[in-house]
């Protein structure tokens, strides 16, 4: 429970720490907790890691989506598959690209990991779940997309009535 | 952007290829590899009259390739002892256009330096790869003595740290296999890096 209100409120914004301090350890049931925690009508979670090149060339594209559509009700959950002792490199890699919002990196074994998220997930990344604000998954690709495949499907779920 | 949008559609391919499932027999026995000198060979000549074959598809830059590196070869070397009798074989898969640590002479030189005394070939065409399912590096394949896959996954629970282990999937299914019992655990997942396709 208190896990969940310290995520609502770094969801919302209320934190104040420095946003490259903001990588928190999570498991999967966690990030389905973030997913699922109110206030948004879209939820994107992207899985990457600082030493996956088809990762680091698909992460501008999301977040400029999540810049474009944050008003609309999207938010973005970049979720970094690095080893804990990479954090230096997870952080300096999201002020880099101007990550300004809590981000996670995953703190559960591989396997319990990636089913945790989608047992069709073969733990190739990088890896992205797209989920209505119901925290329903509406679609997940695997291996780098560009920024159309994203909003394609993003721009029907941010327009459907709650 | 052509050329990335180029890219998003072969990895889209490559993650659409259906993985092996166990029970399917194994493909592409006559692709060619490609090894040192260019010298070329089949899965067909490496598993003709061994108790099974083991696949493990590589590489030489992957994070989590590189963690099992040693462990990867300590298994192969000591399951191609002649009373073991087992095909292994490592495979990179990679375009060495698009990762340069990956060209031929980077595989003879990484199997020389850490002591491979199996073969670490080229899936040149990437037809075996790509017939395989296989998404990522590294990924391991054990097939019978029939050429049945038995097991497809990764080598252990623990890529950083070996102390930590706590299953060993890949040894476990080899020792089953070996002595005739049923393998417990045949399908396993870990992270890994994308297959650098044409």
């Amino acid at each position: 429970m208190k896990w969940v209100l310290s995520l609502l409120c770094l969801l919302a914004g209320c934190a104040r720490e420095p946003a490259d301090k903001m990588v928190k350890p999570v498991t999967a049931a966690q990030l389905l907790d973030a997913v699922r925690a109110p206030g948004a009508r879209a939820v994107l979670v992207n899985v990457y890691a600082t030493w996956c090149g088809p990762c680091k060339e698909e992460f501008p594209d999301l977040v400029k989506l999540e810049q474009n559509y944050r008003v609309k009700g999207l938010r973005m959950i970049f979720v970094s598959a690095d080893d804990e002792d990479n954090m230096p490199a997870v952080k300096q890699f999201l002020a880099k690209q101007g990550v300004t919002y809590p981000t996670f990196l995953k703190a559960q074994k591989d396997m319990e990991f990636i089913n945790g998220l989608d047992s069709r997930w073969d733990g190739s990344l990088p890896a992205t779940l797209l989920y209505d604000g119901a925290g329903k998954q509406r679609d997940f690709w695997v291996g780098m997309k560009d920024y159309k495949t994203f909003e394609d499907k993003l721009k029907p779920i941010l327009e459907e009535k709650p | 952007m052509k050329q990335k949008l180029l890219i998003a559609l072969l990895v889209a391919f490559a993650v659409s290829a259906q993985a092996l499932k166990v029970g399917d027999k194994m493909p592409a026995t006559d692709v060619k590899l490609k090894g040192e000198g260019g010298k070329e060979m089949t899965l067909a000549e490496l598993a003709k009259g061994k108790r099974g074959t083991l696949v493990v598809i590589t590489c030489n830059k992957c994070p989590y390739a590189v963690a099992w590196e040693r462990r990867i070869v300590d298994i192969g070397n000591d399951w191609v002892q002649k009373e073991k009798n087992l095909a292994v074989v490592a495979i990179n898969p990679n375009d060495p256009n698009q990762s340069p640590s990956d060209t031929l002479d980077k595989i003879v030189e990484r199997s020389k330096k850490e002591f491979f005394k199996f073969p670490y070939v080229q899936d040149t065409t990437q037809k075996l790869t790509k017939a395989f399912g296989a998404t990522k590096t590294p990924e391991c394949f054990l097939f019978n003595n029939k050429g049945v896959l038995v097991y497809h996954g990764a080598l252990d629970d623990n890529h950083k740290d070996e102390k930590k282990v706590t299953q060993r999937y890949l040894r476990e299914a080899l020792n089953a296999m070996r002595h005739g019992e049923e393998i417990k655990v045949t399908e396993t997942k870990a992270m890994g890096c994308s297959i650098k396709f044409r």
